[in-house]
């Protein structure tokens, strides 16, 4: 507990402080009778490092324990990228870890229903699986295994079991942004040569404008809008381009509110006006890019006019949008989830690239692109490959795996989330029940249960230690904070367990994260610098790559200052060949679309509300559950209207492949014809409040390249009688 | 000499006094707010610094139910020898004769016969039975208001675990303190009077031994050496 | 000695409700109940299409719990917090009803009221309180007014300041807004609940009976000895 502030620091500040406010306060209260007093419950008796297992942000905060519970959290007022805020979704954890509805022990499915084994029957088993897998099929069984991201508490986890999978002979890996937000990761990488932001989140206060485009930060990451606080403050014109008002609004001097899934026609013809009017930077274009003259055909199309009729705005503020940003020195664009989560999502993103290169602003101070999945530092494969040898293969997406696992073509499926934030929840479910053997990992009695085989309790966050990182490539370190109940195990331990069985010679010996952390450290050059010394003293980790110790913190664009890209030929290709040429389509199953349905004219697009984070964990907190009133459906009153729906009344939310029960908020915060509803509520939460049909039900398995599509769908509503 | 009260009557006056003046104490020591009770500010400050502030509430639950509980047990076992001779005593009323000795005998004190008689008002008292006309109010006084302390005490107590509560401990609240305030106003007057007052020595001698002397009877309770079931069934 | 004020600027919350949870946990709130709030209420003219407005108790100058609470358990302190002595709580809500903010509950377990206290417990170990220190963008400022370098004094300064009162006999609310806020019109205007009422009544009767039961017996007493009402000679005692 070296970090911790110990024990006895804290009772002595404690007392102090007490004794003090005792004598400043007693006996001089006018009509106070009573003694004020601590009371003796509050105080806890340590204070143990840690940060929140959700999102990208990772605020860091310090635990406070007591009688070997976490009572409450405190942020890390040190870090400088949360300044010690925190967000409801990080405060659940305190309840998460105590809840009582936890499973603790090991179950097996048996044809007489659940039976509880030991930890030890467990992993014998799980290896046993994997064993067999391998010796029935041989190299053949590279794609009958597989495991889903993300793992529960930390890389060193991750690294144990992407570890596993590779020495058992597998090498299919769902990681989570492919659900999420990696079209833009990915794109990013193809195109610029870094799957990272190409700026950080301090960057903003330096821009002159930023624009928001789809990204919801105040709802989603909201310890993130200090930054959106301090932009305005410092006079950054904050642009927003969001079908809904949210709370990111109060931020921002301007809305643009184009259909769902136009962004990309917005910023194609914002590369054609920048063209047009001579905006374009040439000098930058001709020294760092190439294939302009590609892109000048593929923008050809997108005059105001057309921009106009395919997003719903007017040509007006459509062409003031893009005489702002052709005015501005320096902008930074905010690449909101959503943009990842339509078919052809990539087109969106190479769009937006495209609009920010020709103006000269990739990278550079208070300019750039940033995006939540942006921190994540590199080195896991190196690292992978460095331990257990090269990949026998590439592995699948999601989609592929879904195809394979219906044809009976998967063996050993390790399930560390929930299935059901893939889209086609049903048929997600059904596939899964043809995998030879599910091996779950989860906390809670979920829908997941029905298609697992063995389930393996984990440990949350607090209960173990170990690094991860956050969007500003920062490295971060937890110690424990307390002891796991029952026969939970942390990732690391349960991966690593089953490791030895199956390679024992193979599978690196450790026996905690800081020895794993130590040995990856020293195999990947670029974390060379980043030792746990390092990361134990500070308050919000250190910023990868760090080559050495001695080296000053590399804070901000991983591009160099002459502003080449990362790329292999050190430019920007527009028009990459494996790309093709940039074509905007709307998104699959769209009222909008060739392939609309006229039963469903209304839009459907889903994303996070600020009680709420993916693997639908925080349904099982009632702290969170008193902020919410279970499922409901956003819609125009305008809408609401022609539908003959009032407030408030209950509903149907149908597509063409299902249908929820919700209840209609009309507000006129959002696009008529457009249905907003919140993403991960699940089925089997404790509480009414938090309890739906997973929405993923009702959307079909659509996909583009990259990503599943979970926008824009048509949908419409009906009065529940 | 004649036997006034029974040792076990005794018992209970004298306990009932100890109680009554400690929770008379405490509850208004509790009650702090010098808008809401009589006494002032001084008084809670006083008790709370001896005590605290929850010893304060400790004492007086305690000592409320201590109170409460002994009664019970006493009505439990002398409801037939006591209890119901005592209930059916004081509320022997005689409206024109009790009204006329609570008047006259306020102005005796008060003006003094001879003041009286030269005003031309009769200073001569009806003749009263066991207990006078005053005894009788007072205990009717504190017999009502203590079924009203218990209900509402009993009610304040428990209420930490009721939900919604609110009005009902607000009425108890009240009830408490009308109830302790009617017989705190009437306990000066049934001190001196038991007590205090020139020739009363007897009455208060009694409240130790039980007998009064029968010219003392003769003149404050005449009615009373006359009834069939009166001192003679008594007397030793 | 310390006065405290919190002042909050509604432009810079964003309806995350950290401060809410944040509150619970580190006082040990049961969830459900709440000793803050962000209310939420349409606002076309506003950006997000709604005006959000963190709260919590206003730790009024005159504040009507204080006067409503029979056994002073609610006490304001010279700090300027306004506090509830658990100990001394009898539960009877009074102070609940009366509070035009509704910044008080009764705890259903403990049955006691229960409030804000700017985290006394926890400020005396040298934190901030919860909600100020929870919140992402610092909407909450929180300090000592009479200190001229406190972060919350310097702001009082050169701020404009809003204060949401009720539309007659204003409690004189300490915790204020900076700049505008919307809405200013729900406080409420409350009255002392009738059995509270009717205890002054009572109250004052007994003052003044027991007083003149009191004074009247010891004045009889007084007379008695100077002047002796002259029933001597049929006193039993004397003529036994």
């Amino acid at each position: 507990m070296k970090t911790a502030v110990s024990r006895r620091t804290f009772i002595k500040l404690g007392v102090t402080s007490v004794s003090g406010a005792l004598l400043s306060e007693s006996g001089t209260d006018a009509r106070a009778m009573g003694t004020a007093s601590v009371p003796p419950n509050l105080a806890p008796e340590r204070s143990v490092k840690s940060y929140c297992p959700f999102c990208q942000v990772r605020c860091t905060y310090q635990a406070q324990i007591r009688d070997g519970k976490i009572v409450s959290l405190i942020g890390e007022s040190g870090n400088r990228w949360t300044g010690g805020g925190m967000c409801p979704k990080c405060m659940s954890i305190v309840e998460l870890v105590n809840s009582p509805r936890r499973i603790t022990e090991p179950r097996l499915r048996t044809a007489s229903g659940w039976q509880t084994i030991s930890y030890a029957a467990a992993v014998d088993l799980v290896a046993e699986k994997l064993t067999a897998a391998r010796a029935k099929h041989g190299p053949a069984v590279a794609q009958r295994l597989a495991l889903t991201a993300p793992l529960w508490d930390c890389r060193e986890s991750e690294l144990a079991a992407l570890m596993t999978l590779r020495l058992a002979g597998g090498v299919n890996v769902m990681h989570s942004g492919e659900v999420c937000i990696s079209t833009a990761s990915s794109m990013f990488s193809t195109l610029l040569g870094t799957g990272n932001s190409t700026t950080t989140v301090n960057q903003i206060v330096n821009a002159a404008t930023v624009v928001l485009f789809g990204a919801n930060i105040s709802e989603t990451y909201p310890p993130y809008s200090r930054w959106l606080d301090k932009a305005r403050a410092a006079g950054v014109n904050i642009l927003y381009v969001d079908c809904r008002k949210t709370q990111t609004s109060g931020f921002c001097s301007r809305q643009l509110m184009p259909l769902p899934g136009t962004d990309g026609v917005l910023a194609l013809g914002a590369v054609k006006y920048f063209i047009d009017s001579g905006a374009c930077d040439q000098d930058y274009v001709a020294r760092t890019t190439t294939g302009f003259d590609t892109l000048t055909k593929d923008v050809a199309g997108y005059d105001p006019a057309k921009v106009a009729s395919l997003t719903g705005l007017s040509p007006a503020e459509i062409e003031d949008f893009y005489r702002t940003l052709a005015a501005s020195r320096r902008t930074i664009v905010w690449l909101g989830g959503s943009l990842s989560r339509y078919a052809g999502g990539s087109t969106t993103i190479r769009a937006i690239i495209a609009m920010q290169a020709v103006l000269n602003n990739l990278a550079g101070p208070g300019k750039g692109l940033l995006t939540m999945e942006g921190g994540k530092p590199e080195g896991e494969d190196e690292f992978i490959d460095h331990v257990c040898g090269p990949a026998p293969g590439s592995g699948v997406n999601f989609r592929r795996l879904l195809a394979a696992m219906k044809k009976d073509a998967v063996d050993v499926l390790f399930l560390n989330s929930s299935y059901r934030r893939y889209p086609d929840g049903n048929g997600v479910r059904e596939a899964l029940k043809s995998v030879g053997f599910v091996v779950h990992r989860g906390f809670f009695p979920t829908e997941e249960l029905d298609v697992t085989h063995l389930f393996v309790p984990a440990t949350f966050s607090p209960e173990s230690q170990g690094s991860h990182y956050g969007a500003e490539k920062q490295v971060v370190w937890r110690d424990k904070c307390v002891d796991a109940p029952g026969s939970c195990v942390p990732d690391w331990q349960f991966y690593r367990d089953v490791g030895r069985k199956i390679a024992p010679d193979r599978y690196p010996k450790f026996d905690s994260p800081e020895e794993l952390f130590e040995l990856f450290r020293q195999t990947v050059p670029s974390w060379r610098g980043i030792t746990l010394e390092r990361l134990k003293a500070s308050p919000d980790g250190v910023v990868w790559p760090a080559e050495s110790e001695d080296a000053p913190e590399r804070t901000g664009s991983l591009f160099p200052e002459d502003g080449r890209m990362l790329t292999a030929n050190g430019r920007h290709d527009f028009a990459p060949k494996m790309l093709g040429p940039i074509v905007w389509s709307p998104p699959k199953g769209s009222p909008k679309g060739p392939d609309r349905d006229e039963k469903y004219p209304l839009i459907l697009i889903q994303g996070k509300i600020v009680t709420q984070w993916q693997q639908t964990l925080t349904n099982f907190a009632a702290s969170l559950a008193q902020f919410s009133s279970g499922r409901y459906v956003l819609l125009h009153p305008d809408t609401a209207r022609g539908l003959g729906i009032g407030q408030g009344e209950e509903v149907l939310l149908e597509t063409a492949f299902g249908s929820v029960e919700a209840r209609a908020e009309l507000a006129g915060t959002i696009l008529p014809g457009v249905v907003f509803t919140p993403s991960h509520f699940a089925g089997s939460s404790p509480f009414p409040q938090t309890r739906s049909t997973p929405i993923n039900d009702i959307l079909p398995n659509y996909w583009d390249r990259v990503s599943a599509q979970f926008n824009g769908l048509g949908c419409t509503l009906k009065k529940r009688t | 000499m004649i036997r006034r009260h029974t040792p076990s009557a005794i018992f209970m006056h004298w306990f009932n006094a100890l109680c009554w003046l400690l929770l008379l104490a405490s509850g208004l020591a509790l009650l702090a707010n010098p808008d809401m009770q009589p006494v002032g500010a001084w008084w809670p400050r006083l008790w709370n610094g001896a005590l605290g502030a929850g010893g304060l509430l400790d004492l007086h639950v305690t000592l409320g139910a201590a109170w409460l509980a002994v009664y019970v047990v006493y009505c439990l076992l002398y409801l037939r020898r006591e209890v119901l001779p005592f209930l059916r005593e004081i509320f022997r009323l005689t409206p024109g004769q009790d009204l006329a000795w609570c008047l006259r005998k306020g102005l005796v004190l008060t003006l003094g016969e001879p003041a009286m008689r030269r005003l031309g008002l009769n200073p001569e008292l009806p003749p009263q039975g066991f207990y006078n006309a005053g005894q009788k109010l007072f205990a009717i006084a504190a017999v009502a208001g203590s079924l009203g302390l218990v209900l509402s005490g009993v009610l304040l107590a428990l209420s930490r675990g009721l939900t919604d509560a609110e009005n009902l401990v607000q009425w108890a609240l009240f009830v408490h303190l009308a109830c302790a305030g009617i017989v705190a106003v009437g306990l000066p007057v049934h001190i001196y009077m038991a007590a205090l007052a020139p020739g009363e020595g007897p009455a208060l001698r009694s409240m130790f031994t039980g007998q009064v002397p029968e010219a003392f009877a003769r003149h404050h309770n005449p009615l009373w050496l006359t009834e069939p079931d009166g001192p003679g069934v008594m007397r030793k | 000695m310390a006065r405290y004020v919190m002042a909050v600027d509604t432009s810079r919350c964003m309806n995350c409700r950290a401060c809410i949870l944040a509150c619970q946990q580190r006082n040990g709130l049961r969830y459900g109940y709440y000793r803050n709030w962000v209310r939420r209420t349409p606002d076309a003219g506003s950006p997000s299409g709604f005006a959000f407005q963190p709260g919590s108790c206003m730790q009024c100058e005159n504040p009507p719990c204080v006067a409503a609470c029979p056994t002073l358990a609610t006490y304001k302190g010279k700090d300027g917090v306004v506090r509830v002595d658990k100990e001394r709580c009898i539960g009877c809500g009074s102070c609940v009803s009366v509070c035009p903010y509704g910044a008080r509950y009764r705890d259903p377990v403990l049955g006691v009221a229960d409030k804000c206290d700017y985290c006394a417990p926890s400020r005396a170990l040298g934190l901030e309180p919860a909600c100020v220190q929870a919140c992402a963008t610092r909407a909450r400022i929180f300090g000592d007014a009479d200190d001229p370098n406190d972060p919350v004094a310097k702001i009082l300064a050169v701020r404009k300041v809003t204060r949401v009162e009720p539309p007659e006999h204003s409690p004189k609310p300490t915790q204020v807004y900076l700049g505008e806020t919307k809405p200013t019109d729900w406080p409420r205007t409350t009255a002392l609940a009738a059995p509270l009422a009717m205890m002054h009544v009572v109250a004052g009767a007994v003052r003044w009976l027991g007083a003149l039961s009191l004074f009247g017996v010891v004045g009889v007493f007084l007379k008695e000895l100077v002047l002796p009402s002259g029933s001597g000679p049929r006193d039993p005692d004397k003529t036994a």
